[in-house]
């Protein structure tokens, strides 16, 4: 019988013991870890960190991709966020583009789309039951698998003759495979709701577009201060947006946009220290339109099309050239 | 809805010729080579601000801007925010884009590049009269024996140069979309001028012509059973290595050696062809002093062709046939035998062997195949279409009716709405975005079948699945902004929303000639779209650029594609169908208008 191993409980032990089966067991493979559990495995013991990253980079131990650690709740521009750092730390450390979203909910009504748009085409949502296709208001879809729709069973209870017996798989090749086949599934949309950012928030994305505004690329120290947030410390978070903000200021009209219904969600530094920019745009009408952005300061002027309650992502290099990209900025 | 007037739009003409040619003004070797000051200019422009050299003042304060990359036209009066900015790139309306002087006469420009001059001239027309002279166009270099798809040429921008042949893969389906736009500029004239202005009867002889060369697809290859060629050629014409082909010769018809019938062991092949093609439709070779003798036809058809067969059989019928019993007599035989022959194949069109074409399949066995798959809910609706067409245009029920009633209980119906699902998963799971994997002629194929269906369904829940099921195409149909998928879609879902003003950009951006020529879309202003699969279709522009800014393409090319043009493809003159097939329909259905001559 073909199963799917997840590790559901981060302790070292349980690790060393999946290791141990890994190696044991040469067709065994397994499902766990998010990008913060592996950073807290790599300061607390690098050679474990090594072995788990062999595992991951042979495939036989698949990563939980998406979402930066386990939360309970994100809004959008955190989604956007955790997706971000995910995708850029798994594609850095491991070179792995994972299609699938580990997630314990679906966060807000823009999930298939911030999912969509960081090429997740599917979500194994834990708090979600069957497979479904779920459809944001722009139209972006991805698959929903619940965890009681694929076979899974917690890797650490996982006797040897069960292992011997059995074929595992990874979710992500459950989910290859799902695609694949012939499914017929219900669909349900999501209205267009956009999510409100919280103080701490607002602060961080304003210090994003300050930095852009004055040329100075500040983006480690917020990349470090929206995972401090995401791990519940707000106080560290906010001090570093307040630091940014207190000494520099954005300057009005560095960017223009033609239109009142699309909002300049984000406007910050590449995650690649490349220097060059990355402007997010959000249709928030319902209509689809051309808009004109002007950004002279960085050389960009450009025209792109809108569909209602679309999230757009452009990277601006240093002479001006636009590229429409994708939330994980990977082009 | 009142229909939106058209109003008449300045439309670029160029004319290219050696700087050394005597029309050339010696003031464009002697203008200024100032580059412009370009800090806090207001809209996005085509070349980065480093690349303009030099400028020029025209009339009504327009201002044209050139240099490294082409040629910027700025009116800040526009009436249209898209007309404000124009640009004009090599090889379409400038030699070269290394641009190192402009002089401005009147609205247009005279233009000196490191590879000749242009004179851009703007003239101004009206969307009837671009439909008139794209025609004329069509008829005068692209039409063959009433076919009309596209015709090569020897010579960059020389129509002159046209070869006297052409090949086509899908001479039916163009040709049935030509039709269409001729069969409903006739009406348009027929009941606007009356039935017997010049205008009406010249109209009325270019549908009946475009209706005739398509009917003789359907008899040309003389099979007994009711077979579709994609396309023939007569003797003297080079048969093209792409395909499976026949020459007839008397009573048989013999597969001609290519690499494709080689590869199926069809090659010398015999088949029978004692069917005889009818006397109104052979004219439009024995007129030309051949014989079935001298025909190759194109076989392996797909269900493109079928389904423009039966969206064109359909509508000449409807509006050529109440005039025309002998036409419309044609067209009812044609339309039972091919239907039949679909029935009689297990919902498969065969070729005479009994083998299957590659494309033309509507049978569940297909639809569980990989790529049947995904193609299911639009095959499903075709078949749908083909048996509610010949229902209408014979009169008859029986067989067609009972046949139609089964689909329906099978779930053909239901299917067709499957068809978002389907998509998106294939796409996933070919591990790219679905506007990468999209086969852009599909596009046409949802629109005939599903205008069609919606038109001649009266069962209120059928109608209902089909606007359901043509509402799954729309997120990557409505995207294009092109009449000629709007209207007809509007017509079918009439509580669904087109952007007409965006429709009207279309018509007033549209070239007066579907002369290929590249244009440049490595442009400053349009953002790359970057998509997460490989090749061309991983790359688009971000905006959709105006017709006069875009290649030169038929419907089945995603507009928004980015990948550079080779110059073979600057050598070709495509139909006119593009614009003449949703001008009409927009006019006959009363989406847009001319205005009032004397207003």
């Amino acid at each position: 019988m073909r199963k799917t191993a997840v590790i559901n409980e981060f302790s070292i032990e349980t690790i060393r013991d999946v290791l141990e089966k890994l190696q044991r067991f040469p067709g065994f493979k397994v499902n766990g870890l998010n990008a913060y559990q592996l950073e807290e495995i790599r300061s607390i013991d690098s050679l474990l960190f090594r072995e788990i990253s062999e595992n991951i980079k042979c495939g036989r131990w698949a990563p939980f991709t998406g979402m930066w650690c386990d939360c309970e709740e994100a809004d959008d521009c955190a989604l956007v966020r955790h997706a971000l750092y995910s995708s850029d730390y798994f594609k850095r450390n491991f070179n792995i583009e994972s299609r699938v979203f580990f997630a314990d909910k679906i966060y807000t009504n823009n999930f298939a789309q911030i999912l969509y748009r960081n090429i997740f085409d599917a979500a194994f949502v834990a708090g979600e039951s069957g497979k479904y296709w779920l459809d944001s208001a722009d139209g972006s879809r991805i698959l929903v698998c619940g965890r009681d729709s694929l076979d899974i069973c917690d890797a650490n209870d996982l006797d040897d003759e069960e292992i011997e017996n059995n074929e595992f798989t990874t979710v992500e090749q459950e989910i290859a495979d799902l695609l694949g086949g012939m499914l017929e599934l219900d669909s349900k949309s999501q209205p267009a709701v956009f999510s409100e950012p919280d103080e701490t928030e607002k602060a961080l994305i304003e210090a994003e577009k300050v930095a852009v505004c004055n040329g100075a690329d500040r983006q480690e120290e917020i990349k470090k201060a929206w995972i401090a947030m995401f791990l519940g410390d707000d106080k560290s978070a906010r001090e570093t947006a307040d630091n940014i903000l207190k000494n520099m200021s954005y300057e009005d009209g560095f960017v223009k946009i033609d239109s009142d219904e699309v909002e300049l969600e984000a406007l910050k530094f590449t995650e690649d220290k490349s220097g060059e920019a990355v402007m997010r745009l959000i249709e928030k009408s319902g209509r689809e339109k051309t808009i004109f952005v002007m950004a002279d300061k960085l050389n960009a002027g450009f025209r792109c099309e809108i569909i209602p309650y679309e999230i757009q992502t452009f990277r601006i290099d240093k002479s001006g050239f636009v590229t429409e990209t994708m939330i994980n900025e990977f082009i | 809805m009142n229909p939106y007037v058209l109003k008449p739009h300045l439309t670029r003409k160029s004319t290219f010729m050696a700087a050394d040619d005597e029309r050339v003004p010696a003031e464009l070797f002697a203008a200024e080579t100032t580059a412009p000051n370009l800090d806090g200019f207001p809209y996005p422009l085509p070349s980065a601000k480093s690349d303009y050299t030099c400028f020029a003042q025209g009339r009504n304060e327009v201002l044209w801007l050139a240099g490294k990359s082409g040629v910027t036209r700025y009116d800040k009066n526009a009436d249209r925010k898209e007309d404000i900015i124009m640009y004009f790139s090599a090889r379409r309306h400038i030699p070269s884009d290394n641009v190192s002087r402009i002089l401005a006469d009147g609205d247009g420009l005279w233009v000196l590049t490191d590879k000749g001059v242009s004179h851009i001239e703007m003239i101004s027309l009206t969307a009837e009269e671009k439909a008139e002279m794209l025609l004329e166009e069509t008829n005068t270099f692209v039409k063959r024996r009433g076919m009309v798809s596209q015709r090569k040429i020897k010579e960059h921008r020389n129509l002159e140069s046209v070869y006297p042949y052409a090949a086509s893969d899908n001479d039916g389906t163009f040709t049935a979309c030509h039709e269409v736009g001729e069969l409903f500029r006739y009406a348009t004239f027929r009941r606007e001028l009356g039935e017997n202005d010049p205008k009406t009867v010249d109209a009325r002889r270019t549908a009946t012509e475009s209706c005739e060369a398509c009917l003789l697809l359907m008899y040309i290859h003389g099979r007994e059973e009711g077979f579709i060629a994609r396309s023939y050629h007569l003797t003297g014409e080079p048969v093209p290595d792409d395909g499976i082909f026949y020459k007839r010769c008397g009573d048989t018809a013999v597969c001609v050696e290519t690499t494709h019938s080689v590869k199926k062991g069809r090659n010398g092949e015999k088949i029978p062809c004692t069917h005889p093609v009818p006397d109104r439709l052979a004219k439009l070779y024995r007129n030309l002093g051949f014989t079935e003798d001298d025909i190759t036809y194109k076989a392996d058809t797909s269900s493109d062709e079928v389904t423009h067969q039966f969206l064109q059989m359909k509508l000449a019928h409807d509006i050529l046939g109440p005039d025309d019993s002998e036409l419309d007599s044609i067209i009812k035989d044609a339309c039972r035998r091919t239907m039949k022959h679909i029935i009689d194949g297990g919902f498969e069109f065969r070729e005479h062997s009994g083998e299957s074409t590659t494309w033309a399949k509507w049978s569940k066995d297909y639809f569980r195949s990989g790529t049947g798959y995904v193609d299911a809910p639009l095959n499903a609706a075709e078949l749908l279409m083909y048996l509610k067409v010949t229902m209408y245009i014979t009169g008859e029920e029986g067989i067609w009716k009972e046949t139609y009633d089964k689909l329906v209980a099978d779930g053909y119906a239901e299917l067709s709405a499957k068809h978002r699902d389907r998509f998106y998963q294939g796409a996933m799971s070919c591990d790219c975005m679905p506007e990468e994997d999209l086969m852009y002629g599909d596009h046409m194929l949802a629109l005939s079948t599903f205008w069609m269906l919606t038109q001649l369904e009266t069962d209120e829940n059928l109608l209902k699945t089909y606007r359901k099921a043509f509402k799954t195409w729309s997120d990557t149909l409505l995207r294009e902004h092109n009449p000629g998928y709007d209207f007809p879609y509007k017509i079918s879902c009439p509580d669904e929303f087109i952007d007409i003003e965006k429709d009207v950009e279309w018509f007033n951006r549209f070239e007066t000639s579907r002369l290929a020529a590249s244009v440049k879309l490595d442009r400053h202003d349009t953002p790359v779209r970057v998509r997460r699969g490989e090749g061309d279709s991983a790359e688009e522009i971000s905006a959709l650029l105006p017709p006069d800014e875009r290649f030169i393409k038929k419907y089945d090319r995603n507009p928004f594609e980015r990948s550079s043009q080779p110059v073979e493809r600057d050598l070709v003159i495509e139909g006119c169908y593009n614009y003449t097939f949703a001008y009409w329909i927009g006019r006959y259905y009363g989406f847009i208008a001319e205005e009032e001559k004397d207003a």
